[in-house]
């Protein structure tokens, strides 16, 4: 094993056993304790074994997960509730023991598992900041040397002083991340603590999160906040039923989660978009700029590509332009045909200079009778952040209804404001049941353009200021 | 800025460090937010010793019989030191079931060596003890029969057994806890139980036939006896109880020990 790794996890499992009571928790175990005294195929020994049975029954919350990261990488874990995230983390962080399977960390582990997690409520904030240093494993004078620097970082004021149950969860949790963000972590687990508190302080724990990512500090993300998953991880992966449907970035891991909080998804409707995206990490080799790579391993959820979806995909490569990172579904009541970029005089293009304007035409063809087909384009730069999403609807330019067969092309025109770089464009064509949306089909990021810039502006927009500057003629 | 590689305490250190700062807490608690705070640490026991005082020594009359001339105050210092480390016992036994239960943070979201918890309950209770015994040689100087600086000698030998019995059941009170949580009923009568077989109010000379074949085995009732005829009465000890006491207190501390030990990677699987 490389030293370079820090958590390396081996088909990692958690049984929780559900006991009928807590007494049986402890029954059970002497009983088949007592059951292993008798020859394994006599009558006591399997009355025994049958009576400690009866105390619990199994429910894996996580089963044969594996997966190795590197020293300074920042691990992106999403899934729905109760998919195994928790278990997950707090078996890394080392308060649940697996049932089976090995796991090795290698350093010093500073998990936000939950509110003021380790905070005594009857205690001060500053009582409970050094109780908390020490079960992290620094002393008493260690801790005093950082106070000052974590009552600054928590922003609490005289609160330090108070009893930790008068706080509110915004002040706990401020208190808990500047605890966990000065005792020297080697990895840092991050679990749905940076949706408390104000947009400051989130924004502050994001660059102190930055900067331990820069430091080379091992960062494990649980959110359900997507775009921050994309800004902050370099990998992600997907937890469902207890177990790692897709791991790759965190992007694609983003959007198949998405299509699978949308009802009646489950995990078998979801393969073919699950082999689709590894035939792409397989074939299409990145040229998003990865920081540092990750490998996790797929050993249990690994199924053969499915020959079909590999000739559907190398299809439209072949004749659509296609950026090499495309995600899509649906296609099964409505299809889009093809999607194009194209500049001023209709030529398909993939590059263009920033503030020129550009129409991206979309071909969909319905296969049933649509009422009010809504038509959507996303635009998103390589960080994963959307700059711009819209759609027929909320720009209140409703398309007429459709009929089925019917081939229609779309057409969305606009100046392309963007600083120079990456962006991909996702479309969608999607209608109303009643009240339910139904996806027809969406294709994230099917074509990727690059944004060239006439000069040296920065940002996301390119606003396109007019800069005037004149003799001031009266004092100000 | 961010000091990297700051050096990890080592095991112990970091348990040491741990037992220092939630012993300190367990004693604090008990007076956190009261007007008088730390004061309540003597003012308590004080109060305690003037109501023994009072009610046995002038109102009851009862006598040990522990040495000649036993005055009222003697009697009352006498229950004074059996109430103090029967307390010790009694306080372990009524905190331990919910000890454990009660600080689920430290079993599910952090790695926390857990049986500090019980230690420095334990710990916390032995400080107070302390208390006590200061108060009651203060009071034994104060009534001209100051205690017996030989048998002062022999206390740590006396009290070490009742240190390992108090660890030991705290250990394995609260680790029985997490599993059945009918222990807390049953601790409060057990206490109960304990104040009457240990001889507090009573001397031993007074246990005869089937009551002392049973009360026999109680550890505490010989330590109770030990310290007060070594401390108090000036009398010869018997090293037979003397043995058995620590017999009773190593067994019941590795048992406990090794119950709590046994039982520990479960508790996050029931509470």
């Amino acid at each position: 094993m490389s030293s370079d790794l820090i958590i390396q996890a081996d088909n990692l499992s958690k049984a929780y056993r559900i006991w009928s009571n807590p007494a049986a928790r402890l029954k059970s175990p002497l009983i088949e304790a007592a059951a292993a005294a008798f020859p394994r195929a006599s009558t006591p020994h399997r009355a025994l074994a049958a009576r400690a049975a009866r105390g619990y029954r199994d429910f894996y919350a996580l089963r044969d997960v594996s997966l190795s990261i590197k020293r300074g990488q920042a691990l992106g874990i999403i899934g729905r509730n109760g998919s195994g995230k928790s278990t997950l983390l707090q078996m890394i962080a080392g308060t649940l023991t697996p049932t089976t399977g090995t796991l090795s960390v290698n350093g010093r582990v500073s998990a936000l598992l939950e509110l003021g997690s380790g905070f005594n409520p009857e205690f001060t904030g500053r009582e409970n900041v050094f109780i908390n240093g020490a079960i992290l494993g620094l002393s008493r004078a260690q801790m005093a040397d950082r106070f000052a620097a974590i009552a600054d970082f928590a922003e609490i004021g005289d609160f330090i002083d108070q009893p930790v149950k008068i706080y509110s969860s915004g002040m706990l949790m401020r208190l808990a991340f500047a605890v966990a963000a000065h005792v020297d972590p080697d990895i840092l687990i991050v679990d749905e603590a940076l949706s408390v508190g104000d947009a400051r302080f989130q924004l502050k724990c994001a660059r102190a999160i930055d900067r331990f990512i820069a430091q080379g500090v091992t960062l494990l993300f649980v959110s359900h906040d997507a775009s921050l998953v994309k800004r902050l991880c370099h990998h992600a992966i997907l937890l469902e039923h207890g177990q790692v449907l897709y791991a790759g970035k965190p992007n694609d891991v983003v959007n198949l989660y998405s299509k699978l909080l949308i009802d009646g998804t489950t995990v078998e409707s979801l393969q073919p978009d699950i082999t689709a995206l590894k035939v792409k990490q397989e074939t299409a080799p990145s040229f998003m700029p990865t920081p540092r790579d990750i490998e996790v391993r797929l050993e249990p959820a690994d199924i053969p590509p499915d020959a079909q979806t590999v000739a559907l995909l190398t299809d439209e490569r072949e004749h659509v332009q296609v950026s090499g990172q495309e995600f899509a579904y649906g296609g099964e009541l409505g299809r889009i045909a093809s999607v194009t970029a194209l500049d001023t005089s209709g030529q398909p293009r993939t590059w263009f200079t920033t503030g020129e304007r550009i129409t991206l035409r979309m071909v969909v063809e319905s296969r049933e009778d649509l009422h009010e087909p809504i038509f959507a384009l996303t635009v998103k730069n390589n960080a994963g952040v959307e700059i711009y999403g819209t759609n027929t609807l909320f720009s209140k330019q409703p398309a007429p209804p459709m009929k089925t067969g019917e081939h229609r092309e779309v057409n969305f025109t606009f100046d392309l404001n963007l600083i120079q770089g990456h962006y991909f464009l996702s479309f969608g064509f999607t209608h109303f049941v009643g009240d339910k949306l139904v996806v027809l089909q969406r294709r994230y990021d099917a074509i990727k353009i690059d944004v060239h810039g006439l000069d040296r502006t920065f940002g996301i927009a390119n606003l396109k200021a007019a800069i005037t500057s004149r003799l001031a003629t009266s004092a100000p | 800025m961010i000091t990297k590689l700051t050096p990890l305490l080592s095991g112990f250190a970091r348990k040491r460090e741990l037992w220092w700062q939630f012993t300190v807490r367990a004693v604090e608690v008990r007076h956190r937010g009261s007007y008088l705070g730390i004061i309540w640490l003597v003012l308590n026991p004080l109060l305690m010793l003037a109501l023994y005082v009072t009610v046995f020594g002038y109102i009851f009359g009862s006598r040990f019989r522990g040495h000649e001339n036993e005055t009222p105050v003697d009697f009352a210092l006498a229950v004074f030191l059996g109430l103090s480390l029967f307390h010790v016992l009694s306080e372990t036994i009524s905190a331990a079931p919910t000890l454990i239960v009660g600080n689920p943070n430290l079993v599910k979201k952090v790695v926390f060596p857990l049986e500090l918890l019980p230690l420095a309950n334990v710990s916390a209770y032995w400080f107070h003890f302390l208390i006590n015994m200061a108060l009651l040689f203060v009071g034994s100087f104060a009534v001209g029969n100051p205690v017996s600086p030989s048998g002062l000698l022999w206390m740590p030998i006396i009290l070490i057994p009742h240190i390992l019995l108090t660890l030991g059941i705290g250990w394995f009170v609260s680790a029985l806890g997490v599993f059945f949580r009918d222990v807390t009923q049953i601790t409060q009568v057990l206490a109960q139980i304990i104040l009457y077989a240990s001889a507090i109010f009573y001397s031993t000379s007074l246990l005869h036939g089937v009551a002392w074949q049973f009360l026999k085995w109680n550890p505490l009732l010989h330590t109770i006896q030990l310290s007060r005829q070594a401390l108090l009465w000036n009398q010869p000890l018997n090293l037979t109880h003397l043995g058995y006491t620590w017999i009773a207190g190593t067994v019941t501390c590795i048992i406990g020990r090794w119950f709590f030990h046994k039982t520990k990677h479960a508790f996050a699987d029931v509470i």
